[in-house]
């Protein structure tokens, strides 16, 4: 393996005899807002490529896809190409965001191009080494699995064997990219590098991390939101066997044992009295009255052009005066939590001169500064090792958790411990720890002319702000307006001529983050809704209706003819049945559902079938993206019909699945995904499955009774599925 | 207390309190941490093992009740991802993050094994193990596929 070598023209670097590395941090071709890649390409002296990345794979298959990228320009096979992580370094943070970190579907957007770069370029300085070699000109050369061709000769030489010479000559400029036309492994459906492993159980996630002489923490938080622990008796919990430590946190209480059942045990026994703290009154049907009136008020900050493309305050205050007709909306959406499968955890280790821990997270440079900080340390003492990832959705980017093992360990240090400590959180706390998805009220307003066709449109939304809450680094800073009201709404191709959103900041206290899709996974449903609602008030089918608003919007109206196409929409039905259609652009990505549905006793649904649509530019593994809308269908689903996060006196009322139900196999109909790729910037994947999957419901629902839905989960809006 | 436990075919003695969930005897004691944790009250499925061949959740089940039964995990379900269940796994790209994976697997390989031509009804009745990526159309496709069942 080559020594990283990250002063040195940036593009390459040589460890005598052992293989090089590339990077393209000095490629101006890049511009300044590419992530700032040192080396992050090395060929082994057996011809093993290791591409380095620096976002984490939490699932989508991330990974696979940027190893086909680097397959494809490298001219090797995918399975000579393995991803690995880069070092939570400064010179590895992701330029384009600032840190290092995944997350607004910006994997394969931030990395792709990048490491083809890298590739193309080791690929063109491999050929021109294999030219010198053969003598002859750099042309007649063709690079195939891992060789350096000269058919003329019939002279072929292996990449390992050229990789000194490589070396020695200067990086192109711009290296050269594989056109789509003749990719062979990037865009196809090849088998993901890491299902084998997650097949057999040797996929060894944060969870599983077993360090020497390791001992196990089990946490339990305030009942309350910035409650406080008053006082607690430990005996009953050392009176359990292998219960070693209690340890008393500022706002949690954590039990330490040999292993994660003592530990719990241990918990268990322990009676703590807990002071309420001052978000001790919030009650959802309080929070729900208040999240209302303020959206009805619509008094809050005015965001202007500058920050919500579209904005035309005085238009849309003019269209809602003029028009022939507004469709006006209250629209409530609850909490949501993440519940990844894997709970939140950590394991740590103090060290002579640092610490190093070992988690799942898709915030690693966060984390690291804030561990660093609990500890006194530099940041760079505190070594991250980011593990496979047991589900994110937004949950890990937030570090509260591996900032309280950095306390538990602290304390525990204090009190002479020095092996390292995991932490785990029952799926208890998880669930009651926050950064929900935030409760959401949102009047809507769309003003049409005598035509039908809107002129304009206001937002009015209430809602706490989770760029207040989030630990994560935000680009930018934290504005005064949460830009996240503004998501899946605005930079939509609806010709919607002027917009207007406001935003009232309620927050009770409760915690609240990034949540997969963010705020498009609320948006999706107040716009949709009410573009069904304004076709059903023109008298026009509700894809029609969009076609008249997406008239010159080329990719936008073919992605919703394909889908109406696959779904068969305009085909006559059997008696009772509905479709319902709802579509959303984001990250560069456009998506949608139409679903098949028919009410076969009074507020009772029968979900039939689900078609779902992408069309996320660059299709690096179309099998993966299948899977991305898959699994983003399903989350939405689950949101849908019953998520939500309710509180009473302050406390969380859902604890465990039992009381937040995730959608079953068994509630999941037919589902057919078209994948659609029609030009060459890579969008999102990941939260794009979300957004629309509720509003096509609702609007099948509307489609068969006339009325809209303006809450969720239907649950609320009187609706089970059946 | 000493207590022997019969894990993939090798008997393990084991001192550890008779209340213990079987999940963390596999996982804390014995280091297969294959079986996963998702809720400890036997809702998600994600803990998933075989006890005589049955598919049980290991965190709702004490360890002084399989002593004398055979326990086998997602370890040891072949020595090589060959299990038709794994193959189908593979094949159709089931997992995503993959963490509730290994108990999906244990709950089909014994869906199929009492069932060999299970129908979707069936499908839906044995695998109530809760997945938050969404791998569910994949998981009844892989399931139909390793049963030879034409999807």
């Amino acid at each position: 393996m080559g020594k990283m070598d990250l002063s040195r023209r940036g593009f390459l670097s040589l460890s005598a005899g052992t293989g090089f590395t590339l990077g393209f941090g000095v490629l101006p071709a890049l511009g300044a807002a590419a992530p700032g890649f040192g080396p992050w390409i090395r060929i082994a002296p057996d011809g093993m490529v290791t591409a380095l990345t620096n976002v984490s794979d939490i699932g989508q298959g991330t990974h696979t896809g940027l190893a086909q990228a680097v397959a494809e320009e490298l001219a090797v096979p995918l399975t000579s190409v393995r991803m690995e992580l880069a070092p939570v370094e400064k010179a590895f943070h992701n330029k384009s965001i600032g840190n290092y970190a995944v997350y607004g579907s910006i994997g394969l957007r931030t990395n792709l191009r990048p490491l083809r770069l890298a590739a193309a370029g080791a690929r063109q300085m491999l050929a021109e080494a294999a030219a010198a070699r053969f003598a002859v000109p750099v042309d007649q050369v063709v690079m195939r699995n891992g060789q350096a061709l000269h058919a003329a000769s019939g002279r072929s030489l292996d990449y390992k064997d050229l990789l000194a010479d490589a070396a020695k000559l200067s990086p192109p400029a711009e290296p050269k990219l594989t056109p789509r036309t003749e990719w062979k492994v990037l865009g196809q459906p090849l088998l993901r590098q890491d299902i084998p492993g997650k097949v057999d159980g040797s996929t060894v996630y944060g969870i599983d991390v077993r360090l020497p002489g390791m001992l196990t923490a089990v946490v339990t938080h305030a009942p309350t939101f910035g409650g406080t622990l008053v006082s607690v008796d430990e005996a009953p919990a050392l009176a359990v066997r292998g219960v070693r430590k209690v340890v008393r946190l500022a706002r949690a209480l954590a039990v330490v044992g040999d292993g994660y059942w003592p530990a719990s045990k241990g918990l268990a026994a322990l009676s703590p009295q807990w002071g309420p703290g001052p978000n001790a009154g919030i009650d959802s049907d309080g929070l729900s009255r208040q999240l209302r009136d303020a959206a009805m008020a619509g008094k809050g900050y005015s965001f202007p052009g500058s920050e919500m493309p579209g904005t035309n305050v005085t238009a849309t205050a003019q269209a809602m005066a003029g028009a022939a007709h507004v469709v006006d909306t209250l629209f409530e959406v609850p909490f949501l939590a993440h519940a990844t499968m894997e709970p939140m955890h950590c394991a740590i280790q103090l060290r002579a001169d640092g610490a190093e821990i070992w988690l799942s997270t898709q915030t690693q440079s966060d984390t690291q500064a804030a561990v660093a900080t609990v500890l006194g340390l530099d940041p760079a003492k505190v070594k991250v090792n980011a593990t496979p990832v047991g589900g994110g959705f937004g949950r890990r980017l937030e570090h509260d958790f591996a900032v309280q093992a950095a306390h538990l360990i602290k304390a525990l240090a204090a009190d002479g411990v020095t092996v390292p400590v995991k932490m785990v959180w029952p799926r208890e706390t998880d669930m009651r720890a926050g950064y929900y998805r935030p409760a959401v009220a949102s009047r809507v307003r769309l003003a049409l002319d005598a035509n039908g066709m809107p002129m304009g449109m206001r937002c009015d939304n209430a809602n706490p702000s989770l760029l207040e809450h989030t630990g994560l680094t935000i680009s930018g800073g934290r504005p005064a307006g949460d830009w996240s009201v503004g998501m899946g709404i605005v930079q939509q191709s609806y010709a919607i001529p002027a917009l207007h959103l406001t935003w009232t900041r309620v927050d009770p206290g409760v915690p609240v983050g990034f949540w997969r899709s963010v705020g498009a996974s609320q948006n999706g449903l107040f716009l949709e809704v009410t573009i069904d609602q304004a076709a059903r008030h023109v008298g026009v089918d509700p894809v029609d209706y969009r076609r008249r608003l997406l008239t010159g919007k080329d990719r936008a109206l073919t992605f919703l003819n394909k889908l109406a196409a696959v779904a068969g929409w305009g085909r006559t039905l059997p008696p009772g049945h509905a479709l319902g259609f709802a579509m959303g652009e984001a990250n560069n990505a456009i998506s949608g559902h139409v679903v098949e549905l028919s009410i076969p006793e009074p507020g009772k649904f029968r979900l039939h079938r689900i078609w779902a649509a992408i069309d996320p530019g660059v299709v690096a593994n179309p099998n993966a993206v299948e899977a991305q809308m898959m699994g983003g269908t399903i989350f939405g689903l689950s949101a849908a019909l019953a998520g939500e996060i309710t509180l009473k006196d302050g406390t969380v009322e859902q604890s465990n699945f039992d009381s937040y139900p995730l959608a079953t196999l068994a509630q999941v109909p037919p589902m057919e995904v078209l994948v659609i790729g029609n030009n060459t910037a890579a969008g999102g994947v990941g939260e794009e499955g979300v957004p629309s999957i509720a509003p096509a419901i609702a609007n099948a629902l509307f489609a068969l009774t006339g009325k809209p839905i303006t809450r969720l989960p239907l649950t609320r809006a009187g609706w089970a599925m059946v | 207390m000493t207590l022997t436990l019969n894990i993939n075919g090798q008997d393990h003695p084991l001192d550890i309190d008779p209340d213990t969930p079987l999940l963390w005897a596999l996982r804390d004691n014995l280091g297969l941490t294959g079986t996963k944790y998702g809720c400890g009250i036997g809702q998600c499925g994600a803990c998933t093992v075989h006890i005589d061949g049955q598919a049980v959740r290991s965190c709702a089940m004490p360890v002084e009740a399989c002593a004398a039964q055979r326990v086998t995990t997602i370890e040891a379900l072949s020595p090589d991802r060959s299990h038709a269940i794994q193959r189908a796994w593979i094949e159709g790209q089931v997992p995503q993050c993959g963490y509730c994976q290994s108990g999906m697997i244990m709950a089909a390989v014994a869906l199929l094994k009492e069932n060999p031509k299970p129908s979707d009804a069936d499908i839906d009745a044995a695998i109530t193990n809760l997945c938050r990526c969404g791998t569910y159309p994949r998981v009844r496709a892989a399931i139909k596929a390793a049963a030879g069942i034409a999807a």
